[in-house]
């Protein structure tokens, strides 16, 4: 009974999609309101829908029933209750069905948001548009991948969850990737009505912009998770393969940063127009064709998901996507054309963005050719052949670098033009500040390479200029009579797009610092101990005792007993172990020590009868600050994007029309008011 | 304009010499084991990655140097190269059914087929591990 209310909760979602992307052409084109607002209604109930599906799932998943091809795959009696739950998407359907679950919440909830705004006359194209991509999603749901297909055969205990999947990193990851994915639906479907109703003016990124951040957040979040699962998880001591499914969720990151930066030059300037549409569009699509990836199997990767021919559905989709969007886009090119002011000088505020946005698109291109080119190859010469990480890590690693400067010097330059001596006075301190630490890093530790030394550089400069900026923030409010803290906080909160962005830069500052120093300096290497052996690393002395068996709730484990000193001090004990599920391949659980200095990273590869082990002892130098960073990236999100007082957007308001007066007299002296 | 354009000529000269050196290093032959057999004469010593089945009966791993000499097949089982590679087995190397990929160079001396790195991957639904 609950399976066939599922599935049909689903065609009735289906067919209310349908009602309300024929209700919604009808009610433009008569102009008649009720069949606008009764297509909104359908959607919501379409929502509704989905919901109950999505917890009948659930339901199904709590209640052992493995006459769902689904949870018998995914589930079984002993796994714990937590990733039962989260068993709606360990796979394929149990994720489209998340999927679409999210996508009708946020179209409800922008429906919701806009419908009662004096000026929402663009509503309907957005829900029409969101409507599609619900019709596909729902399409895939009821007939490609129906999450409520029975066995025929019902066997006794399900399959259980691939146990690499149990783990908390793996759990967030799915979610947190999605929210990005399908929160980039609104931006896109806000920009698809601008075209439509050709308005192609900033409402569109305004209106939007909350999702923007909403959705960027997320991804970020779900790449973060994703490297920390593999980290903890995978047992090889690395955060990041560049495998084509791990690039399948950069490219999206990279493009929408990109956006995130270049919106503020149209909201600035007006300018960008057709390039911040194109952008969005890119974003999007570069979501679908994520999925495409990994779901296609096309591509050789280590992440085998199984394959399907739901992939070339998304192929398709991804298709009609561009062919739509390639025809908006050209049909009202003359409307995009009008009123693009010219980026006036190479060296001013526009034109750095316009740099970030070309670096960031070199780095998309580099990460999708990379991706791609094996497939090319074998479709034109029919060869077979793989682009490695050393590829991506020759190409990208100086691009990366360039934005890194870009991020060190933009924020100094003023907006319109920036006089070279203005500039030279600006970069003097940081770089004066930043100097002694790198002669520092040179001559103590062991950085010696180029590379790594300029990123720590700029890193530092970053800090440095951000640090000089509110300091003399701070320091002109003091002198009106404020104490230090609360001239801070009303520093931040003036303009908290700018300071929540400089949040932000300070979160990427703390990743790339973390990565660089994992990707330059780690230590790895295999050692075989007997109990009683110990070895010398450094600082550290690792003294194997010995293995030790354990049973878990629905695993055994081996495990090897390491106690380490640190200067012939006791600190920790660590037990890398090899778990043995239930009719699963054993897993290796590796033992971490994190400390913000480094990660000592212990992996049991294999045991003997008398107790001998190889161990593979991995030291990461700083890799937890790059959790520390993604966590100030959020907060610098939330800053900046948190609802605002009416008189800060009053002040934002005085402050363009300042800006716009200034621009007359075309003078670049007050070029820096705000972001 | 002018300083526009060398700007952008400048930018897309360094970003296409990257992406060439990029290739040259990183991209490389992926064979099938029969298919590298038959190519070794022009493959020589260049850097390839070869995937195949391991022959579960001849694996040996030598303790004191932590090397792993193993054989990998072809699908069809007749033609096979020696492959070695220095680190302990990956948890999954002797399952039934699993592809292994070894990415390394041919070794004349030796005459064998030395593994920089060694992946297993698995023929079931999800996420697999990679031991490198």
């Amino acid at each position: 009974m609950i399976v066939q209310t599922g599935a049909f909760l689903l065609i009735l979602a289906f067919c209310l999609t349908i009602l309300s992307l024929t209700l919604i052409p009808v009610g433009v084109k008569r102009r008649d309101h009720r069949f606008i607002e009764s297509a909104y209604r359908a959607i919501i109930v379409v929502f509704f829908s989905v919901t109950g599906a999505a917890l009948l799932l659930i339901y199904l998943f709590l209640a052992d029933d493995f006459s769902i091809e689904y949870v018998a795959s995914y589930s079984e009696r002993a796994l714990p209750l937590f990733y039962k739950i989260t068993g709606l998407w360990a796979g394929q359907k149990g994720s489209l069905l998340f999927w679409e679950w999210l996508l009708s919440l946020f179209t409800t909830t922008v429906i919701l948001l806009d419908r009662n705004r004096p000026n929402n006359r663009h509503l309907p194209i957005v829900t029409f548009t969101m409507g599609i991509t619900n019709l596909f999603f729902l399409f895939l749901l009821v007939f490609i991948t129906p999450p409520f297909d029975q066995n025929n055969i019902i066997p006794p205990d399900g399959n259980g969850l691939n146990p690499l999947l149990q783990n908390p990193g793996m759990v967030f990851h799915p979610p947190a990737l999605y929210l990005g994915y399908v929160g980039f639906t609104v931006p896109f479907s806000y920009a698809m009505a601008a075209l439509f109703n050709r308005e192609v003016g900033e409402w569109w990124i305004s209106r939007s912009r909350g999702w923007t951040l909403f959705s960027w957040a997320f991804l970020t979040l779900g790449i973060v998770f994703g490297g920390w699962w593999a980290y903890r998880e995978l047992g090889w001591g690395g955060v990041w393969g560049w495998d084509p499914v791990e690039n399948a969720s950069l490219m999206p990151w990279l493009t929408s940063t990109a956006f995130l930066h270049s919106v503020i030059i149209q909201e600035r300037r007006g300018m960008m127009k057709i390039w911040n549409i194109v952008l969005i569009i890119t974003t999007f699509s570069l979501c679908i064709l994520g999925t495409f990836i990994t779901r296609s199997g096309i591509i050789t990767s280590v992440h085998a998901f199984g394959q399907s021919s739901v992939g070339f559905v998304f192929l398709g989709f991804l298709l009609v996507i561009l062919l739509i969007s390639g025809y908006f886009i050209t049909s009202r090119y003359n409307k995009l054309k009008e009123r693009n002011p010219r980026i006036e000088s190479l060296v001013s505020r526009e034109s750095a963005f316009l740099y970030n946005n070309i670096v960031l698109f070199g780095l998309t291109f580099a990460t999708l050719w990379g991706t791609l080119f094996p497939l090319i190859v074998e479709a034109v010469k029919g060869v077979k052949i793989s682009v490695g990480p050393p590829y991506f890590n020759r190409v990208n690693t100086p691009i990366f670098l360039a934005l890194l400067i870009l991020m060190a010097v933009c924020p100094l330059l003023a907006w319109r033009r920036t006089s070279l001596r203005g500039l030279r006075k600006n970069l003097l301190l940081p770089g004066v500040l930043t100097l002694p630490f790198i002669i520092i890093l040179y001559f103590i530790t062991n950085v010696k390479d180029a590379l790594p030394l300029s990123f720590y550089a700029f890193c530092l400069f970053v800090v440095f200029a951000i640090i000089l900026e509110v300091y003399a923030g701070v320091r002109a409010r003091m002198r009106r009579g404020l104490n230090w803290f609360s001239s801070l906080w009303s520093l931040l909160s003036i303009n908290r797009r700018r300071y929540g962005g400089y949040m932000v830069h300070l979160g990427v500052v703390f990743v790339v610092v973390g990565l660089v120093s994992y990707g330059f300096f780690q230590y790895k290497d295999n050692y075989r101990v007997k109990p009683g052996d110990s070895i010398t690393i450094g600082d550290y002395r690792l003294q194997y005792i010995g293995l030790q068996q354990s049973q878990g709730r629905n695993f055994i484990s081996i495990g090897a007993i390491v106690n380490v000193y640190q200067k012939d001090r006791y600190i920790d004990t660590l037990i890398p172990e090899k778990r043995f599920y239930k009719r699963q391949e054993p897993t290796t659980e590796v033992a971490i020590r994190t400390t913000p200095v480094e990660d000592l990273y212990l992996i049991l590869s294999n045991w003997q009868q008398d107790g001998t082990v190889n161990l593979t002892v991995v030291i990461n130098p700083l890799i937890a600050w790059s959790w520390y960073g993604t966590g100030l990236i959020v907060l610098g999100v939330l800053w900046s994007g948190w609802p605002r007082k009416r008189t800060e957007m009053y002040i934002e308001a005085l402050e363009r029309e300042l800006l716009g007066m200034v621009s007359i007299r075309n003078s670049g002296k007050l070029g820096r008011i705000g972001t | 304009m002018k300083r526009f354009i060398i700007a952008g000529v400048l930018m897309i000269g360094a970003f296409g010499y990257l992406l060439i050196t990029g290739m040259k290093e990183g991209s490389m032959y992926y064979l099938e084991v029969s298919e590298y057999i038959n190519a070794i004469e022009d493959l020589k010593e260049r850097k390839v990655r070869v995937h195949g089945r391991v022959d579960r009966e001849k694996i040996a791993f030598e303790e004191q140097t932590s090397t792993l000499l193993l054989f990998l097949k072809d699908t069809k089982g007749n033609e096979f190269i020696k492959v070695k590679y220095k680190g302990p087995p990956p948890d999954l190397l002797t399952e039934e059914g699993v592809t292994v990929v070894v990415e390394g160079r041919y070794n004349p001396e030796e005459d064998l087929f030395v593994a920089r790195r060694l992946l297993v991957k698995c023929p079931s639904k999800y996420e697999k591990g990679s031991n490198t």
